[in-house]
């Protein structure tokens, strides 16, 4: 297991290589002009060199390309001597653990240095640690949100194939796959922090419908499932939701009179449109507000969780149709015990692989839906250091991006394995 | 037998897939008793599997009952099986009724291991705490004959061989005491040595704790040894049922003979196999007459020296193999014109590699195929392919071997086009009708799709795909392996009238060393990737050389 990961981390150091080289390809292949959008339009010429050359902009490609992975690399290169030399080991910039001297340059072992902004002049690690904790929490709450929500109406959807609750299901889930995030954002930022925010009037017939098909077929005729009720239930309320759009295509609704019949007023989410995960309070100052995590992880937890149903419930059709599923039954274990401890094990392999493809690029932030939300991230960093041709800042978030890819990577690879022992790492 | 009421009493079973379709099963009707062995034989679609799954209440969502009644006796009450709920009847699996079934391999959950899924059928119906459940299944494993039984617990099925895995299957059903185990084609998928050794662990343990088994398979030589009363099933109902000494001496119905007369066997040597058509039409068969194996020429076909084929083993951190597994290790072998050369051995000799590594499927390590003359052993792909006409392959399994997708048409005009083998479409529509012809098949069969076919007619349809390329030499990889013994005959004899007519060489691989002989000119036995032995069907069954080709005849099923 050791040598596993060792193995697998050198291969993504070689990846982190990669990725520089391929960014700085980029960048010298459409140039910016850093200097410039520093120092706004009207500038010199002379001003603009002094900048150019204080960044180091000035130096070729080549020559930049080698600096930069001198300073990201943990093992580095450094003058000693020379105070104006751009590798001078500036105790200010480079967090040294161990320096070798040999004349005038050492070697020093180092954490790797991603530079500062060239708009706030802040390091860049700052600045990442700050957006970092706010997408990480996002990504995390959300691929949670999908895989417990998707893994269990996946199942049901399984066990209950062609029945109305797997086709209701499964429609919903295409039509969430099919939702761009920044209209679902907007949606849900719309009804979740402004619509319902302080009373949420919700139509009544569909409830009624619900409720009153659910209860006659649980205690009608004859010994019936929850799941029959419930599947009954959602027929109810969908016959409800007709019945009201009918009716409102017809009369038209206004808030008196029939509209205050049709409608019924519940306690509102209380949430706001936008927010971050620390508010700022004008006497307090900062404060944790995890509340602002709802409306963005539905909008962001969507779509994985449609496409989580799908993937479940094929893997489940296709598992609990295995011998060894007619093994377990026949061995007389409950249909619940089958599932959970049988079927489910085998069939997350294909989960696993979806979700943890989604959650790494979740984590590279999810630009859309930290603009809408006004989330704090990554996403909206990176998005915003584009745009001020800010390079370590968006060189600095790749790396780290692309680091977290490598982790999630080793780490499923020994997820695979304990789900399937037969593919498992020796 | 004792004249207490039976354990199991199934009485006008009927069942069937729709409502108004036609039954699957007919009217079936049997009695069990405490300790007994029942022997139900019939190919495959004879409802035999579907009977017992109707006894375990486990049959599949679309099968319904339509009549009779199931009633098991466990000694303390009588129970209705058609009308017992779920709940009740999940009690009653695995406890009172235990079952082991065909597939080993697929049988048992990959994810846990072997120990933990025998345990948790004895945690399921008895109190047992955990320690003393898993000294049971230790138990359990000894009696079932498993080596380092501490061991196999904690491995996982991938790591033990398939015989293995059918003891635990076989502990697993013993694991509760049932009154009863079905076992459904228990060794159907397995080694004709390693069949020996789990149809004798299962008649003793069953025996020895009283137990009454149901032994159901396609293959009445399997059940003589181990029923003592034998039920044939044949489309769906029972053609007939007795002790097993009277089935297989005095037959009543013409089918059961057949099945018993279809098999191949060690001291005869038929010209043609008889098939079941034969003996259903009342015409007698053709009088026995002694198939002769000619001297075969002594033009070498192909000469094969010093071939290896190994498979990595390990691959260091690049990937480079360190270490190999000898699949095929230094053999060499000629081949004469028009013979057929039969490959025996067990699962995992190397036969299979041997016979694909011949038409260059797999790439050897090293040494030599002389195929006429030419060495294609390290012809690259482009250079083989003119070959490759000549050299055909029938696979083991007709149900995997055919894209679903394809018509028979499709499948079959795929290899001409490849090979450029008729010039435009009229002349291979031509060639197929007369392939299908040769093989036996109906000219409606054209745009048909594979899942329309039954198993012995796939393996026609693979066979044509074979011919339409008119090759001169065939290896016929388990050919038959997976098909019923009276479905086998029918495609053996098709095998033997192609080769006289269209003078073919046939490399014959298999596990069953009676099919083997039968068709065979010359035997190779192989055990661990070498050639125990080469020489003619007689010499090689009437004096074997080596011990291990005396264990693998011994091990043969006698009816």
């Amino acid at each position: 297991m050791g040598r596993f990961i060792f193995r697998k981390s050198l291969y993504g150091l070689l990846v982190l290589w990669g990725v520089v080289t391929l960014v700085f390809a980029i960048f010298s292949i459409n140039p910016g002009d850093p200097a410039r959008m520093l120092l706004g339009q009207r500038v010199d010429e002379e001003a603009l060199q002094a900048v150019n050359r204080e960044l180091g902009l000035d130096l070729p490609i080549v020559h930049q390309y080698i600096l930069y992975l001198n300073d990201i690399s943990p093992v580095s290169i450094h003058n000693t001597a020379d105070k104006n030399s751009r590798i001078y080991l500036d105790s200010q910039k480079y967090k040294t653990l161990v320096s070798v001297p040999l004349g005038s340059t050492s070697i020093a072992v180092k954490q790797p240095y991603l530079r500062r902004s060239y708009q706030s002049r802040k390091p860049v690690s700052e600045i990442i640690s700050e957006a970092l904790p706010g997408t990480a929490l996002l990504a995390i709450v959300a691929i949670c949100f999908a895989l417990v929500v998707g893994v269990s109406i996946g199942v049901v959807t399984a066990l209950y194939k062609d029945s109305f609750i797997d086709k209701f299901a499964l429609f919903t889930a295409v039509l969430g796959m099919s939702t761009p995030s920044f209209f679902s954002a907007i949606i849900v930022s719309w009804l979740g922090g402004y619509l319902w925010a302080e009373t949420m009037s919700l139509p009544m017939l569909p409830i009624v419908g619900l409720l009153i098909f659910a209860l006659i077929t649980w205690f009608g005729k004859g010994r019936k499932s929850l799941m029959e009720a419930f599947s009954a239930g959602l027929k109810g309320m969908l016959l409800g939701l007709g019945v009201h759009t009918l009716i409102w295509l017809f009369f038209g609704i206004s808030s008196g009179g029939l509209g205050s019949f049709l409608f019924v007023s519940f306690p509102g989410t209380g949430l706001d449109m936008t927010g971050s995960m620390y508010g700022v309070d004008v006497f307090e100052g900062k404060f944790l507000a995890l509340g602002n995590l709802i409306l963005p992880v539905i909008t962001l937890g969507i779509r994985p969780l449609a496409v989580v149903v799908q993937l479940t419930r094929n893997s489940m059709l296709d598992v609990l149709s295995q011998d060894y599923i007619r093994t377990a039954r026949a061995k007389g274990l409950s249909q619940s015990r089958i599932v959970i401890k049988h079927a489910l094990r085998n069939a997350m392999n294909p989960v696993i692989t979806a979700v943890s493809g989604w959650f790494a690029s979740m984590l590279a932030g999810a630009v859309f839906i930290e603009f809408v939300f006004n989330w704090k991230g990554l996403g909206l960093q990176v998005f915003q250091s584009l745009q001020t041709d800010d390079y370590p800042v968006v060189m600095g978030s790749v790396l780290v991006i692309a680091a977290i890819f490598v982790i999630i990577n080793i780490f499923v690879d020994i997820l695979y394995g304990w789900l399937d022992p037969r593919i498992r790492i020796k | 037998m004792t004249d207490s009421k039976p354990i199991l009493s199934v009485k006008n079973l009927t069942l069937a897939f729709s409502d108004d379709g036609p039954p699957a099963v007919e009217g079936i009707t049997f009695d069990l008793s405490e300790g007994e062995a029942l022997g139900i034989v019939g190919e495959s679609g004879s409802g035999k599997s579907l009977t017992s799954l109707a006894v375990m209440g486990l049959l599949p969502k679309q099968a319904i009952i339509r009549s009779g009644n199931i009633e098991l006796n466990t000694g303390e009450e009588s129970l209705e099986l058609t009308e017992t709920n779920e709940e009740d009847q999940q009690k009653l699996r695995g406890k009172a009724v235990a079952m082991v079934f065909q597939e080993p391999m697929t049988s048992l959950n990959p994810s846990h291991t072997c120990g933990r899924q025998v345990q948790e059928a004895i945690e399921n119906h008895t109190e047992l705490s955990g320690s003393e459940a898993k000294k049971r299944v230790i138990e359990l494993f000894e009696d079932v004959l498993l080596p380092r039984p501490e061991e196999i617990y904690d491995s996982y099925p991938h790591q033990i061989s398939g015989g293995q895995k059918q003891r635990v299957m076989i502990a697993m059903a013993l694991s509760c005491d049932p009154k009863v185990i079905i076992a459904d084609e228990p060794t159907t998928a397995l080694d004709v040595t390693v069949q020996k050794q789990v149809l004798e662990i299962l008649k003793n343990l069953c025996q020895k704790n009283n137990t009454a088994l149901i032994f159901i398979t396609h293959d009445l030589g399997v059940v003589a040894d181990i029923a003592s009363r034998v039920m044939v099933m044949y489309r769906g109902k029972v053609l007939e049922s007795g002790p097993t000494d009277q089935i297989f001496h005095n037959p009543s119905e013409p089918y059961t003979k057949a099945l018993i007369e279809c098999r191949p066997r060690l001291d005869k040597n038929p010209k043609r196999l008889p098939v079941v058509a034969d003996f259903l039409n009342q015409t007698e068969p053709k009088q026995d007459s002694e198939r002769h194996f000619e001297e075969a020429s002594r033009e070498v076909l192909m000469s094969i020296q010093n071939l290896n084929v190994w498979y990595p083993k390990e691959r260091n951190w690049l990937g480079k193999p360190k270490s190999y597994l000898k699949a095929v290790d230094d053999v060499s072998l000629e081949v004469f014109k028009g013979e057929t050369l039969g490959l025996v051995g067990e699962s995992g000799c190397g036969k299979s590699t041997l016979g694909k590594t011949l038409v260059r499927l797999l790439d050897p390590q090293s040494g030599q195929i002389l195929f006429k003359g030419q060495d294609i052993a390290q012809l690259d792909e482009r250079r083989i392919k003119p070959l490759r006409r000549s050299m055909q392959l029938i696979f083991q399994d007709p149900y995997a071997s055919l894209n679903p997708r394809f018509t028979v048409e499709q499948t079959l005009t795929e290899p001409m086009v490849v090979h450029g083998v008729g010039s435009n479409r009229s002349e291979r529509k031509q060639l197929i009708s007369d392939t299908l012809d040769k093989v036996g098949l109906p000219q409606e069969s054209l745009s048909k799709y594979p899942h329309q076919f039954s198993g012995g007619q796939r393996q026609r349809i693979c066979i044509a795909r074979a011919l339409v390329l008119r090759p001169e030499f065939i290896v016929c990889d388990e050919s038959v392996s997976a098909l019923d013994v009276s479905v086998q005959a029918m495609v053996l004899n098709l095998l033997n009238d192609l080769k006289d007519e269209l003078d073919l060489t046939y490399i014959f691989v298999s596990h069953d060393l009676s099919v083997v002989k039968y068709m065979s000119d010359r035997i190779a036995v192989m055990r661990s990737g070498k050639i125990l032995e080469l020489g003619s069907g007689e010499e090689v069954y009437k004096n074997p050389k080596t011990e291990y080709t005396k264990t693998l005849i011994a091990s043969i099923p006698q009816v």
